[in-house]
């Protein structure tokens, strides 16, 4: 196991690296550039020359590519030259902020989705699968910017001008008056922030659990065993939960190391709407403002994830099915 | 309409930017009094309450606040909360005025003079007493290092036309200082006018490098010196600034903090704004306000006006056709501008525009040269026929020589109103019987292709500064002389106007110019366009106007003060 680890690991590493030079030449040979924003009657060309010497951006493209090259494998990132702040700064705080979110989101639609796969098999062709299988595609059909502002409109615009007691916030991360909460506050505050954008980022892909494991489920429940198991005398209970759900489980968690990148392409627009300072809109904001550095670094980051996230889905497949541990 | 920004602190408010920016613009406000005057009313019988959070909710982040090097929006912005200079600007009754220290509390000069043999000097008295944040005194010396640190070309400041006329600034003694200019000028006060930076906090900065000072990177807890009302207390890259009172500005803000949220959508932020979790918000969509004004009557609508219009540029090298200024008009005469403004709900904040100069600027506004175009089809057509344009193939679309009058009218993605312009705009000439193909293109993209002069037509738009100077868009080497103008009567008007040593020469001259531009058709002006913010009713002495939002902030206080953002204790105390 550990000799396929490191082999896949290892293999990783050209990959990453052929991703990274193909994103540096597109995004430079890519029309503007970082010192556009500069571009105003008042800022003569020889400012903006003198800003793109400054940034490096007057040497040729190999060059540059070079230096970038020769930073990055000593871990360094460089500069961002929109927020002038080391990459190394930048990218745990927002890495941070999204991973949280997409943990949240990974909760939603594994304990959502896999509890509604369930009730869907167990309940097959009933009025609650019906029901079920219906909402399921509505929400999986559902654009995640559209479900988001709807979320916000309902959830804290309406619940405000209606009193309800449930008034989510709209926006960022926590209250303007955070530093004054105790513990369990802050951590209370932090969650009600958190439940709108997980649950906008969430929902589509719970939805599409939800079919995955249904199907599953069924597959599983009309095999022999499951017969043999029900024909010992165990409660419907043991045969669902503990000899049908394992097996069901093969596939779906699978999903689980594919969708971690999905939802981080998904992040872009949710922390947009949700003003959430994460992965999604550094990288949005830094393509349109064509901050080379700091599109370099994001694209490694959401590259290296795509790459643990496919390794991760395979050492848990092994994990759940021992025929392939052993092969 | 000088395009240059009257002070560092003015921002891109007084800068002519492309309006991809000002897409953020489309906005409006209530008519009603000047801000502040209206709020005095209201408060009138009220007694200011000191205390309390303003949560203020803005679409991008702070980045640079640094006088030399500031460049976005909010940046420039901040520098009229932040940092003081020798005069502070201010508009007022249709002009750009520079307010002394007994005027303002921003201004550190209390007094200047025209000195020299034929006055091409100018000699500030400043102020003394005052410290920056950290205690230090604010001496002549910050003045003389600001302008050097802009001039020098190693800084690549985006302010550096500022020095483009100075010989030299000398500190005379340490509350003393003298602007000399290579000779007079009507703009020297313009010139004197940028937010000074402290010295002895970046004087051993790589000035090529000042950009990543580390102030600049950690400016949090006092670490960023100014010497304006408020210095930065707390910041959360993409989250939220947190804006404290500096205990060495001459005068004690109301406020106990200003948080400044950063929402980049526009949905957001208005539900934030109606739920009462953000008291001030721009730009505010103008369609959005009628709507905004039933659903949430506590929210008010204050108005930067006038200082953005939208245009369609036409480039002769991209269509040839275009070369003609009668078929540049006859475009411009099949467009029904009221009809525009109102069918995408502007009326209140958008008006039909002639011109380079909008009806704000007294000195320089001439209505009967920039009249708008009238909407005269029939004219349109018969310009079109004399021109030899005629359907002769019974296809809907003029030709000539077997062409169709067809072209693309490229316009930035970014901006949902100008998409909206530009669909209308099309149907109008097809009914004329000309063809535009729209394309929209990323800011980026289409700013390089501006640049190249890489398109036919173009739908976009300026935000415009408050002096008078027309040259930066229109001189004929100029980058953002998109659609190659070129006429050298207006060039000579424009040196002319330049040379002039009085305001009044020089803006008289500046009008024959605008005039003769207006004459020649490049563009097809579209409207002049508000900026709207809105304001919640808790947040009072608000002063909102052309020259900018920021412009008060020490004034600015809340009705239930300390409210919302402060410690329990502080609610309780208080209370009791």
């Amino acid at each position: 196991m550990i000799g396929y680890l490191v082999r896949r690991l290892l293999g990783a590493i050209p990959l990453l690296l052929g991703i990274l030079t193909i994103i540096f030449f597109v995004v430079h040979l890519a029309p503007g550039d970082p010192t556009a924003r500069f571009f105003n009657p008042n800022v003569s060309p020889e400012v903006i020359e003198q800003m793109r010497r400054n940034l490096g951006l007057d040497q040729p493209l190999h060059v540059q590519y070079g230096k970038w090259l020769w930073s990055f494998v000593r871990g360094d990132f460089g500069y961002s030259f929109g927020q002038m702040r080391p990459i190394n700064e930048i990218l745990p705080d927002v890495l941070w902020n999204t991973l949280q979110l997409t943990l949240i989101s990974l909760i939603v639609i594994f304990v959502v989705g896999m509890l509604i796969g369930i009730v869907q098999a167990v309940r097959q062709y009933s009025l609650a699968d019906n029901v079920l299988t219906f909402l399921a595609l509505f929400f999986y059909s559902m654009p995640s910017f559209w479900f988001a502002l709807m979320l916000i409109l309902i959830f804290s615009l309406r619940a405000g001008q209606e009193g309800w007691a449930l008034q989510l916030p709209a926006s960022g991360m926590t209250s303007i008056d955070y530093e004054y909460m105790s513990g369990g506050e802050k951590l209370a505050d932090r969650l009600r922030h958190l439940l709108l954008p997980a649950i906008a980022l969430g929902i589509g892909s719970a939805a599409g659990v939800a079919r995955y494991m249904r199907g599953s489920m069924l597959e599983v429940i009309h095999q022999d065993f499951i017969r043999t198991a029900r024909a010992k005398g165990l409660s419907e209970r043991t045969v669902i939960f503990k000899h049908a759900l394992r097996n069901a489980l093969i596939p779906i968690i699978t999903l689980l190391g594919l969708y971690l990148p999905f939802l981080l392409s998904g992040a872009v627009l949710v922390e947009t709407i949700f003003a959430w300072p994460g992965m999604g809109r550094t990288i949005v904001e830094a393509i349109l403002a064509r901050d080379y550095p700091l599109v370099m670094a994001t694209s490694f980051v959401i590259a290296a994830i795509v790459v643990l996230g496919n390794l991760l889905s395979d050492l848990l497949y092994a994990v759940v099915d021992p025929r392939i541990r052993n092969e | 309409m000088n395009t240059r920004p009257w002070s560092a602190g003015a921002a891109s408010r007084r800068l002519v930017g492309l309006l991809v920016l000002a897409a953020l613009a489309a906005c409006g406000g209530d008519r009603g009094e000047a801000p502040g005057k209206g709020e005095k009313g209201k408060a009138g019988d009220e007694a200011v309450r000191e205390g309390g959070t303003a949560v203020i909710a803005e679409l991008a982040d702070m980045a640079q606040p640094l006088p030399p090097i500031y460049n976005t929006q909010l940046d420039g912005d901040l520098m009229d909360v932040m940092y003081m200079a020798l005069t502070r600007g201010a508009w007022r009754d249709g002009r750009l005025v520079y307010l002394l220290s007994d005027q303002s509390p921003m201004a550190l000069a209390w007094h200047y003079e025209y000195v020299g043999p034929d006055s091409a000097a100018l000699r500030y008295r400043m102020r003394s007493g005052l410290r920056w944040s950290d205690g230090q005194p604010i001496t002549a010396h910050d003045v003389v290092w600001t302008y050097q640190v802009v001039k020098d070309p190693r800084t690549a400041s985006p302010r550096q036309d500022h020095t483009a006329h100075l010989d030299s600034v000398v500190a005379e003694n340490d509350s003393t200082v003298v602007f000399y200019f290579d000779r007079r000028y009507p703009e020297m006060l313009f010139y004197s006018g940028l937010n000074i930076a402290p010295r002895h906090a970046y004087r051993d900065a790589n000035l090529a490098d000042l950009r990543n000072h580390p102030r600049l990177r950690n400016p949090g807890n006092g670490n960023l010196v100014v010497s304006g009302a408020f210095m930065v207390g707390q910041w959360q890259p993409g989250q939220r600034v947190v804006l404290v009172p500096n205990p060495h500005f001459p005068v004690r803000p109301h406020l106990e903090q200003i948080v400044i949220r950063v929402i980049p959508e526009t949905t957001t932020r208005l539900v934030e704004l109606q739920n009462g979790t953000v008291d001030f918000t721009r730009p505010i969509p103008t369609d959005q306000v009628p709507g905004l004004r039933q659903r949430a009557p506590q929210v008010r609508f204050e108005r930067e006006e006038k200082r953005t219009y939208d245009y369609i540029g036409y480039n002769p090298r991209g269509y040839p056709p275009f070369a003609d200024p009668e078929i540049r008009a006859a475009l411009g005469l099949a467009l029904d501008v009221r009809a525009i403004i109102a069918s995408l709900q502007m009326q209140e904040f958008a008006v039909p525009a002639g011109g380079p100069y909008a009806p704000i600027f007294r000195d320089l506004y001439d209505p009967r040269e920039m009249a708008p175009l009238p909407y005269d089809t029939a004219r349109a057509r018969q310009i079109l026929e004399a021109k030899g344009w005629r359907d002769s193939d019974g296809d809907g679309i003029r030709d000539q020589g077997g062409r169709p009058f067809r072209f693309t009218l490229m316009t930035n993605s970014a901006n949902q109103r100008r998409a909206d312009v530009a669909q209308i705009v099309q149907q109008m000439w097809r009914r004329i019987g000309v063809q535009a193909d729209l394309q929209q293109s990323e800011t980026n993209t289409m700013f390089a292709r501006l640049e190249e002069k890489d398109f036919q037509a173009v739908l976009a738009g300026w935000s415009v500064g408050l002096s008078a100077d027309l040259g930066a868009l229109w001189n004929r080497d100029s980058e953002l002389n998109f659609v190659s103008y070129d006429n050298p009567r207006t060039f000579a008007l424009f040196q002319q106007a330049r040379e002039a040593t009085t305001e009044a020469q020089s803006n008289a001259l500046w009008k024959q110019a605008a005039a003769q531009i207006v004459a020649d058709r490049p563009y097809t002006w579209l409207y002049y366009l508000d900026g709207v913010v809105g304001v919640r009713d808790r947040l009072r002495g608000v002063r909102v106007d052309t020259y900018g939002a920021y412009q008060n902030v020490w004034e600015w206080w809340v009705a239930d003060a300390p409210g919302r953002g402060a410690p329990d204790s502080a609610k309780t105390t208080t209370k009791g």
